[in-house]
């Protein structure tokens, strides 16, 4: 019953975009860092299709997590490194990154394109971008659904062509994006590549889900040393680290040369203005 | 050829329909009442009389509800002595705002030849003192003010200050303060007694613009002019086609929607997410620009205020109802879909909010304002030893519906809440700040209900029902006439409040003929005796 009253829902709010197809938009809400839970879990996705053991032979040896609901192969080698650039830095990071939507500095869009059926659809198109806040927040602090953004044309954006929705999540692979999150009051570019992003509708019309992808680790020490006002700790632990855990991209010589990060999110409803004529 | 003839044969259907319309009955008006000036007439006059850009000093007396209208309470509440203070504070502030420089030299209509002229000073103060007092003064009242502002001139060495005070003067007085519309023996006969040119000017521009007059009405006045039914008729076509009168008779709307409460909008904040500071004004500004398009864009039926799926929203409200903002900037029109439950001035935050409690719905509220502000029907309030509460939500009642039963099986309660309460149910889809929900505690709504007999089952056949309900455009036209005059209706003015009802159904219920035939009858300006007791009994009346 719910999800017929959920299908209602989407179907009612889906809003058409002029001689366009239906489009269904969600704003990532919260966000933040996949942690590890206990040791050799954490949330995530295989992206490199392969169970890694420690030292093993793929992935550089780096040991692949298991999922919470059991599921191998989990890659996230920057889940053990998050305390101690916590320890470093002095400060939690997701708050931090939660600040950072909450001001409107972090606000992801995605939009489902050609969105036919909330529990199954075999080809949603995806179109993850940035919007312009500021948003509105609720006397709960957090973001309020059903607001109407601007789109942020300049930020670089993700499609994914025909996702899969399955049993009411969404599936979308590869999917590569660019966000720049705050760390330590500053902004830190995050190239992931190769990514998986997936998120499930709940019943309240909230989503929830996670993306996961491999972040170059030239890119990010060259990004982290150009930074100003970090400790200065933090270049030399994240360079230091990203030798040892790197775990993607195998390079001729055998190094591996990204590291795997992963998020998770919940998002809200939300619209998009449509683009301004020129 | 033979369209041309059609097209005459219905124009002279049309003129034939017109001309055979009935009359104005004649009336046996109410005592006239003695009108202070609302805030908002305060200020509005304020601006008028020195600019714009003045700081009119507010909050010196609260504006009192009385039978459901401010309109009503300005003629039957007392100024307290902390109010006087406050307006005549007031008047020096607005007094020396007028006499500096470069807004003095616009409002004076000489130059002074030194500090005491006391031509010039004089000049002023009748032209000056006839827009604030909305009628000549008499040499008897202009003389002392000259008195002070020469006085003052000598003492202070300055014209402009002199003059200071002769403003303060008549910005302080009665005749500013209070609309003193009270009537005169008529000298045509038409009637015993009638308002004057300059009461009647007065009574056109606070109803249709909710401001003193401008001079082109105060000279109509003083020409005699708004005693001729064709040039009255001019006026009120001036006046409406200004885009003061889009404000103006928003007031009108306001006041009976009871609009200017959603300043203090009290609401949970941990029920109510979306409860921020701005909210009840962004609420009252979407009723009132769907007012404003209903009545003077689309020339519409009043009615449709009940069931227009037009509206207009910013970011904030459009995410409260969850549609996409038309608008980046400020408000936008626009329509709820043929699917959507929000219709109408029952889908807006500004009724749903302002008749709920802070951390529910309320049933009996909502229904209440129905019953009382959109078809004008008196109900009693609740004995006075009487537990109001509402149980709390149980397994087997967890809706309000399940709970406000206990009203209706209660004999002392039933007889009032079986009116408010099944209209207010139909509106459970809406919570207290009227966020759209299809479950109370987890259970699903049921909004079905009966209007006089007809059924409902939700917001939009409760919105047809109110639309279609005879009682419903009547009480339009009944509150405008309360709101116009100042006071409730007496017992020999009904027949013609009846025939403004016919012809405000015969024209098809729109704003711009209901104005000019108020205007232009008897009930707006044919004056009661001062000391007659009209008042009718309850029931008569309503």
């Amino acid at each position: 019953m719910r999800r017929l009253l959920l299908l209602a829902a989407v179907l009612l709010s889906a809003c058409t975009a002029p001689d366009g197809p239906p489009v269904e938009s969600a704003l990532i809400s919260t966000m933040g860092f996949a942690w590890e839970d206990e040791e050799g879990v954490s949330k995530g996705f295989d992206l490199d299709g392969q169970v890694t053991l420690e030292d093993g032979p793929t992935g550089c040896g780096i040991a692949d997590f298991v999922h919470p609901d059991g599921t191998p192969g989990i890659d996230n080698s920057f889940a053990p490194i998050l305390p101690a650039l916590e320890n470093v830095g002095g400060d939690a990071l997701d708050p931090l990154v939660q600040e950072s939507i909450n001001a409107g500095e972090l606000l992801l869009l995605i939009e489902m394109e050609e969105l036919d059926d909330v529990t199954t659809d075999d080809c949603v198109n995806l179109h993850v971008q940035r919007a312009i806040g500021p948003p509105a927040i609720g006397t709960d602090g957090l973001i309020l659904p059903g607001q109407t953004f601007e789109q942020d044309l300049d930020a670089p954006d993700s499609i994914v062509e025909c996702a899969t929705l399955t049993d009411g999540v969404l599936f979308a692979q590869p999917f590569n994006m660019r966000l720049p999150l705050n760390i330590f009051d500053e902004f830190v570019d995050f190239e992931m590549l190769d990514g998986i992003l997936d998120m499930e509708f709940n019943d309240d019309g909230t989503y929830t889900g996670a993306f996961a992808g491999g972040v170059s680790t030239a890119e990010l020490i060259d990004n982290v040393n150009g930074l100003d006002a970090i400790p200065e700790a933090i270049p030399e632990l994240i360079e230091t680290v990203m030798d040892v855990r790197a775990d993607l991209a195998p390079t001729a010589g055998g190094n591996c040369s990204r590291i795997s990060i992963a998020f998770q999110f919940e998002g809200v409803s939300a619209y998009v203005f449509p683009e301004e004529d020129e | 050829m033979n369209q041309r003839f059609l097209g005459l044969l219905g124009l002279g259907a049309l003129f034939v329909a017109v001309s055979c319309r009935p009359p104005a009955p004649e009336i046996e008006p109410g005592e006239p009442t003695l009108r202070r000036l609302t805030e908002a007439q305060y200020v509005n006059s304020a601006h008028d009389l020195l600019g714009e850009d003045v700081f009119v000093p507010t909050g010196m007396e609260p504006d009192t509800r009385i039978t459901g209208l401010l309109a009503l309470g300005a003629g039957q509440t007392a100024l307290s002595p902390r109010g006087v203070e406050n307006f005549e504070a007031a008047a020096y502030a607005l007094a020396e705002q007028a006499m500096e420089p470069g807004r003095a030299e616009a409002l004076l209509p000489c130059s002074p030849s030194g500090t005491v002229d006391a031509a010039c000073a004089e000049q002023f103060i009748e032209e000056f003192g006839r827009r604030a007092w909305r009628r000549p003064l008499t040499a008897d009242e202009v003389g002392p003010l000259v008195d002070v502002a020469t006085n003052a001139a000598d003492v202070l060495e300055s014209f402009e200050d002199g003059l200071e005070f002769a403003i303060a003067s008549l910005l302080m007085a009665p005749h500013f303060l209070y609309r003193t519309e009270l009537g005169e023996a008529d000298p045509e006969g038409r009637w015993d007694r009638r308002f004057s040119g300059y009461e009647v000017a007065s009574r056109l521009s606070f109803t249709l613009w909710n401001t003193t007059p401008d001079d082109e009405l105060l000279d109509a006045a003083e020409a005699g002019d708004l005693d001729d039914d064709a040039l009255l008729l001019a006026q009120v076509e001036r006046l409406m086609a200004d885009p003061r009168a889009r404000a103006g008779l928003s007031a009108w709307i306001s006041d009976m929607l009871h609009l200017a409460d959603l300043d203090d909008l009290e609401k949970d904040p941990s029920t109510f997410v979306y409860v921020t500071d701005t909210l009840g004004q962004a609420a009252r500004t979407e009723t009132l620009m769907g007012f404003e398009a209903l009545a003077f864009d689309d020339e519409g039926d009043l009615r449709e205020l009940a069931t227009s799926r037009r509206t207009f929203v910013d970011r904030e409200l459009a995410a409260l109802y969850d549609l996409s903002a038309p608008a980046r900037e400020g408000f936008g029109e626009y329509v709820h879909p043929d699917e959507s439950l929000r219709i109408g001035l029952l889908g807006q935050a500004s009724f749903l909010a302002l008749n709920s409690h802070p951390v529910s719905t309320s049933p009996t509220l909502r229904g209440k304002f129905l019953q009382e502000v959109l078809l004008c029907r008196t109900l009693p309030g609740p004995p006075a030893d009487v537990d109001t509460s509402i149980p709390e939500p149980t397994e087997d009642a967890p809706t309000l519906r399940d709970r406000v039963l206990r009203h209706l099986e209660d004999p002392a309660c039933a007889g009032c809440h079986e009116v408010m309460d099944p209209m207010g149910l139909g509106l459970e889809n809406f919570d207290g700040i009227g966020r759209f929900r299809t479950h109370d505690e987890g259970a699903l709504i049921d909004a079905s209900g009966d209007l006089d007999g007809v059924d409902f089952d939700g917001p939009l056949s409760l919105a047809q029902a109110i639309h279609d309900n005879d009682d419903f455009a009547p009480c339009l036209v009944k509150t405008f006439v309360r709101y116009s005059g100042g006071r409730r209706e007496v017992f020999g003015e009904l027949e013609g409040l009846d025939w403004l009802s016919g012809e405000f159904a015969f024209r098809k219920h729109r704003l711009g003929p209901l104005v000019e035939n108020l205007t232009l009858s008897p009930l707006f300006r044919q004056a009661g005796a001062l000391d007659v007791d009209t008042e009718p009994d309850e029931g008569e009346a309503e």
